[in-house]
């Protein structure tokens, strides 16, 4: 148990000691402006009133307007993860840094749980507490707040996300041999879910003989649905949903808790298993 | 007497290459590494593991730091045998490791490097710059890791082997980089450290560099300890003596004559002509040389007015040695391609 402890506290130095060695990088400096400017500004500008949005697209309550500055976040901060993680391991192991750490008395499970942890953090903090400014864009504009449930599904969420990306990208990086491969799979898995995700969508349902030649149908709404599952950004936008009225492509509470689980424990699990087989 | 607190028992270890086949993209083979491995670090010894590139020293070493995990073979620490997968802990309490070539840049300082380190080791913080000053980096402590010199990166690497006062330190071609007068600091810590009663393991291509400092050296080549012991005996055994040395000003046009005349014609030489002088190289006979035949030799040259502005014993360079104890060529034996390893697993 005392062990147990021990390590806990370890875990949590170690994490807080990334954090602050990312929190100074240049990346962070570039970064911090980057998501004050897509969430909050996207949240400042959905909430005015006098915002002509598309008639298909309701901003009518906070909670709408965060689900709409959430594709801002899936542009911004999952890409923040991609800037931080993208070297986080590849970066140590080529400078050899990585054999030094490996060399210490304590497991591989605490260092790449710490690792792991800073990459997360790094970026979810900054976002979490520009969320709660944007909350405060949206009162101003609308004069309402979103409920607390509303708005603890939104972080939750939007961290949640953060997550899934630091661990695929900590993976992908533990696979890179050097930097050009660490950018390109890193960027890659970024640009797969966050760009391509759409077009995999519409390949699988024409393969499938669902009609995709019209996205508003409701076979490709739900066909649409069980895909982004697999996706990042597809499953944190349908958790957003589940709180939405109007959505007509909504899933049960079981597979999208399912799919969370998922997503949270499987790619962190993978790259610990990574992790403590890597050569340094 | 001193006791071994590691020991390597037959221990072999195959790097696994990644060979993708259609059916199986995961396809991997058997690669280099090192075979049937048998060595004690002594407490107190610091012994100088040297072979040409490619002989496995850096396998060994991170095989010795538990960074790799032996195929075969046995691994005692202090008495205690380990089984071949992950070390405990308690065991890596015990080493230090200076892998080779650590590229040290950023913006992140030495003290920052090493306050990472302490925290892993879950040590506390509060004497690091005392730490860093037992390593020449006190005055750097808070600079750049970027505005360091080379030197200064070792004199680092050396500092993170050292944290936690480890009883074994592994160093993995430690003097790179290092000026004559900051190799001769480092050579003084080691021997100081020896003298606390450490185990240390230095790894080197460079025999001459290492024959100051250590008590015996290990002879590595194709993944094999080809000659372990005192250097001195190794030379003995295989009759390795150093060449003699003579510089002139200009060339002598009739060397032969001059050696012939003094019954020197069966001597073994070779000479290197440069514009600024003109040098004769002497193999060594069997059984070394004796003081009275080198004083002929200057004396046959002298006699004939020819007088040498240097007169050498030349060290042998490890090529030389491996060379002898491997039987083969010295133009082979650096160069000579490792043909094991290549059977699929």
């Amino acid at each position: 148990m005392n062990n147990k402890i021990e390590s806990l506290k370890l875990l949590f130095k170690l994490s807080k000691m990334e954090i602050k060695n990312n929190f100074l990088t240049l990346r962070m400096m570039v970064l911090f402006p980057i998501l004050m400017l897509f969430i909050g500004g996207s949240s400042w500008g959905f909430a005015d009133r006098n915002t002509q949005l598309p008639a298909d697209v309701s901003a009518n309550t906070p909670f709408e307007v965060l689900f709409l500055s959430s594709v801002f976040v899936l542009f911004s901060a999952t890409l923040g993860v991609v800037l931080i993680g993208f070297d986080g391991i590849s970066r140590k192991k080529n400078s050899g840094l990585l054999a030094i750490e490996f060399c210490q008395p304590t497991s591989r499970t605490i260092l790449g749980l710490s690792q792991l942890l800073g990459v997360w953090l790094t970026v979810a903090l900054p976002t979490i507490i520009i969320s709660l400014i944007s909350i405060l864009l949206i009162y101003k504009q609308m004069g309402a707040f979103p409920s607390i449930g509303d708005l603890i599904l939104f972080l939750l969420a939007t961290s949640l996300v953060l997550l899934w990306y630091a661990s695929i990208q900590l993976l992908v990086s533990s696979v890179a041999k050097d930097v050009g491969s660490a950018v390109t799979l890193g960027v890659g898995a970024w640009l797969l879910f966050t760009m391509i995700w759409l077009l995999i969508t519409t390949v699988l349902a024409t393969i499938l003989g669902v009609d995709a030649t019209n996205m508003d149908n409701e076979q490709f709404a739900s066909f649409s649905s069980k895909v982004d599952m697999f996706s990042p950004n597809g499953l944190y936008q349908l958790l957003l949903e589940a709180k939405l009225d109007n959505v007509s492509r909504k899933l049960p509470i079981w597979q999208l808790s399912i799919a969370t689980i998922f997503w949270t424990f499987i790619p962190s699990y993978f790259f610990i298993w990574r992790f403590k087989k890597l050569h340094a | 007497m001193a006791k071994a607190l590691l020991e390597l028992n037959e221990v072999d270890y195959h790097h696994k290459i990644l060979l993708p086949k259609v059916f199986n993209p995961l396809n991997r083979v058997k690669g280099l590494g090192i075979e049937k491995i048998s060595l004690s670090l002594i407490s107190g010894n610091i012994i100088g593991l040297v072979g040409p590139n490619g002989a496995g020293k850096t396998t060994l070493m991170k095989l010795l730091a538990g960074l790799l995990i032996p195929d075969d073979g046995e691994i005692i620490f202090n008495g205690k045998k380990l089984e071949n997968k992950q070390r405990p802990n308690w065991s890596k309490k015990m080493i230090g490791m200076m892998p080779e070539n650590i590229h040290w840049y950023g913006t992140s300082t030495p003290f920052k490097v090493i306050e990472r380190l302490f925290t892993i080791r879950n040590m506390k913080n509060n004497n690091i710059e005392k730490f860093l000053d037992f390593v020449g980096l006190g005055i750097k402590a808070h600079d750049s890791l970027d505005s360091l010199s080379q030197g200064m990166h070792q004199r680092l690497s050396l500092a993170c082997a050292l944290i936690g006062s480890p009883e074994i330190l592994l160093l993995d071609e430690p003097m790179n980089g290092l000026d004559p007068v900051a190799r001769e600091a480092f050579a003084g810590v080691l021997k100081n450290l020896a003298k606390q009663g450490k185990a240390i393991l230095i790894s080197s291509h460079q025999l001459a560099e290492l024959e100051r400092m250590v008590d015996s050296v290990i002879l590595m080549h194709n993944g094999e300890i080809i000659e372990k012991g005192n250097l001195e005996n190794i030379r003995k055994k295989y009759g390795i003596h150093n060449d003699l040395v003579l510089k002139f000003p200009k060339e002598i046009k009739n060397l032969e004559n001059i050696l012939s005349k003094a019954n020197f014609e069966n001597l073994n030489y070779k000479i290197f002509k440069t514009d600024d002088d003109f040098t004769i190289k002497i193999n060594s006979p069997k059984g070394g040389w004796d003081n009275k035949t080198k004083q002929e030799i200057l004396q046959c040259f002298i006699s004939n007015d020819i007088i040498p502005f240097d007169f050498t014993s030349q060290k042998i360079e490890l090529v030389e040695i491996l060379s002898a104890v491997t039987g083969l060529d010295v133009d082979k034996v650096g160069m000579s391609l490792r043909e094991k390893g290549d059977n699929n697993e």
